[in-house]
């Protein structure tokens, strides 16, 4: 970046460095040399100067007081969304009972239009597939999930 | 939940790891730590006292609602200041906000009190200079405020603001500098108009 050679930098070099330098992120070896040259220029002396008047002035930009009741309101947020996360988990859990139930309800109609229900309850085991599943109803109308539906081979299984 | 029993305070991951498992009162705790400094970065940000408080505990709700995201190998103030960031810039894109710091005369607030062993001509000058950088970084495109903001203000490193914004260690490097160099010329700019009249 510098003239290396005459170990010197010019004062364009060291302005394209000067920032960095007041930051303190320059590399030891760039701090050391922006260092030197500053030490015997007058011209990039003020111009740091100038940078840290701005760097100054920003920092005594005085701080705000907060609002009273600032955390507080910030708690009761949290334990407002803490409150709404558990009803909607709830809301979830009851939705998918309420679910499982209707699609039975509506699927399995333990009286089948025509019959009567005491045919009904001499109905034999039937199985029913659903979504790539096989349910199956005995005589009280309970249904349980039997696994999924494979080929017709598995008919005997039940 | 501050202090442990051989007197030193719970680190942020001590106290985070005690809000993830449910404790949720020990969130007070990160709020009571950050507040003040994130409500003025905010506010140095945005220049509305109002706004300021309202975006900084939007903020918390948030940091809240993403604690689960957040890993203990990374910084939990670069991860607080990242949230307060974004909520910030969305706040200014939406609003597009034109009068910024002009507010602050008129409430009295931020406006810069000089202390210390200085004549009244100094004091005089000093809060001139004030007034004239708070306008000037109302002038300054965001990012270039933003980065002096985190520098200058936080006294971040360009290391922990590259962690905060997702920039370049030279894109960093580029809007501080010509941040600072832009501020300077609006205050020499202003300056000399005011001596002019």
């Amino acid at each position: 970046m510098f003239n290396k050679r005459e170990n010197k930098m010019k004062c364009s070099e060291v302005n394209l460095l000067l920032s960095r330098y007041q930051d303190n992120e320059l590399d030891n070896y760039s701090g050391e040399m922006v260092k030197e040259h500053l030490s015997d220029c007058k011209s990039c002396r003020m111009e740091l100067g100038e940078l840290q008047r701005i760097s100054l002035g920003i920092a005594e930009i005085r701080d705000v007081e907060l609002k009273e009741n600032f955390t507080a309101e910030v708690m009761s947020m949290v334990a407002q969304h803490k409150k709404t996360r558990f009803a909607g988990r709830l809301v979830y859990i009851y939705s998918f009972v309420f679910a499982i139930f209707f699609i039975f309800g509506v699927l399995i109609d333990p009286y089948p239009a025509g019959g009567s229900s005491e045919e009904n309850s001499k109905m034999e085991l039937s199985s029913i597939l659903l979504d790539g599943q096989k349910f199956t109803s005995d005589n009280n109308h309970n249904f349980v999930i039997i696994g999924l539906a494979g080929g017709n081979d598995e008919k005997g299984i039940y | 939940m501050t202090i442990k029993k051989n007197g030193t305070e719970f680190s942020d991951d001590d106290v985070i790891r005690s809000v993830k498992s449910g404790n949720i009162k020990n969130f007070e705790v990160i709020v009571n730590r950050y507040k003040r400094r994130i409500v003025n970065f905010v506010y140095r940000m945005i220049g509305d006292y109002d706004e300021a408080q309202n975006i900084s505990q939007e903020a918390f709700f948030q940091i809240y609602r993403k604690i689960g995201k957040y890993k203990e190998n990374s910084t939990f103030q670069s991860f607080i200041y990242t949230v307060a960031k974004n909520i910030t810039l969305n706040y200014l894109k939406k609003s597009k906000r034109i009068t910024f710091f002009s507010q602050l005369s008129a409430k009295g607030e931020g406006e810069y009190i000089p202390s210390g062993d200085i004549t009244p001509d100094e004091k005089i000058q000093k809060v001139e200079r004030n007034k004239m950088v708070t306008r000037g970084l109302e002038n300054l495109i965001i990012n270039q405020r933003l980065a002096l903001i985190l520098k200058i203000y936080l006294g971040f490193s360009y290391k922990k603001i590259a962690e905060v914004t997702g920039w370049s260690q030279p894109k960093i490097e580029t809007l501080i500098s010509r941040g600072k160099v832009n501020l300077k010329n609006y205050v020499n700019l202003q300056g000399k108009g005011v001596k002019d009249v």
